[in-house]
């Protein structure tokens, strides 16, 4: 499963995956806009299916599903299938985290690889991982700047750990 | 007209491409000069409501405006239009910025993109161009384009065969 997969298809492995790992969620359609709520832990996830889709997913998050993670300091997450170069996320990466940094969110970006049925959380460093998934979860802490800003030698790190496991 | 656009605002899913088309209807239609004309400040308070409540603009730029309106709503006549106007254009200056600077950062990494695959650009320099996007996704407005339009020209170039590949 790689980038350019086609977001139905990538519905169906995520869903797939929730559910092997007895995961309860509310399936699309239920809450408007958003793609996943996660119950237990409320965590709002927007599937992708490329990085370049990301730009927009950020303005449509902000506008439905961002006002409502803010009363729970709840998890926002962008799900993608893994890129074709993982250098293609570190635009999308840091506008989501510039775009979004005044918002009382938690944030993260999952890239899910179903052949190898792992994925990759990559978090802000401090702050705990979203709660579910961990047993397939590699966790790629970032160091965010006060303003949203992560500086560019985090960005290339990120890149380089992403392919490294990508690799293994 | 106004209600179609209040319509797309209150209930469907603000995406880039509906926030394009209302822009669409602003600057086509000339929707948010009439209101300002016909004094209509209800309907322009409404308008920047549902911008605020869809994460279009921030605390600060509601903040701005909502005062802006405040301060409208005293005058009269002339008055009231030409100050009724300028509030119109600062909308539309608002929803643009939005749009663009999304557009360019999701058009420039496909242009990247392309170049990558298409095999006109090595490893290094895809690196490279896409860490020069998340330095321009750092900005926003003016600055933002004005650094797009810099990467842009880069891209013609190397497209042209004129760049460091």
């Amino acid at each position: 499963m790689a980038e350019g997969i086609g977001e139905p298809y990538f519905d169906m492995i995520f869903r797939r995956l929730l559910e092997e790992h007895g995961i309860n969620y509310l399936p699309p359609g239920t809450v408007r806009s958003v793609d996943y709520v996660l119950s237990r832990d409320m965590i709002f996830v927007e599937l992708e299916d490329t990085t370049d889709e990301i730009y927009s997913a950020i303005t449509q998050l902000l506008s439905s599903v961002i006002p409502i993670a803010e009363l729970y300091n709840a998890y926002v997450v962008i799900a993608i299938p893994t890129p074709r170069d993982p250098a293609s996320l570190m635009g999308p990466l840091q506008r989501f985290y510039i775009r979004t940094w005044k918002r009382r969110i938690k944030r993260e970006l999952w890239i899910i690889s179903a052949v190898k049925k792992h994925m990759i959380k990559i978090i802000q460093y401090g702050v705990n991982p979203s709660p579910v998934l961990q047993e397939i979860s590699h966790i790629i802490e970032v160091t965010v700047k006060d303003n949203g800003i992560i500086p560019d030698s985090e960005l290339i790190k990120i890149v380089r750990e992403i392919r490294k496991f990508i690799r293994k | 007209m106004l209600d179609i656009m209040l319509s797309l605002l209150g209930e469907q899913i603000l995406s880039l491409s509906v926030l394009s088309l209302v822009r669409e209807l602003i600057t086509e239609v000339h929707i948010i000069e009439k209101l300002a004309e016909s004094g209509d400040l209800k309907s322009l308070h409404k308008f920047i409501e549902l911008l605020f409540s869809h994460g279009v603009i921030s605390n600060e730029k509601y903040d701005e405006l909502m005062l802006e309106i405040a301060r409208i709503a005293r005058l009269q006549g002339e008055e009231l239009r030409k100050a009724a106007n300028k509030l119109a254009k600062r909308l539309i200056e608002t929803i643009s910025e939005i749009c663009n600077d999304e557009e360019l950062l999701a058009s420039l990494h496909k242009q990247i993109e392309t170049l990558h695959t298409s095999g006109v650009i090595s490893n290094e320099k895809y690196e490279e161009l896409m860490l020069e996007i998340a330095r321009i996704a750092r900005l926003q407005g003016e600055e933002l384009r004005k650094a797009a339009n810099k990467l842009l020209r880069q891209l013609r170039a190397l497209k042209d065969g004129r760049g460091y590949r």
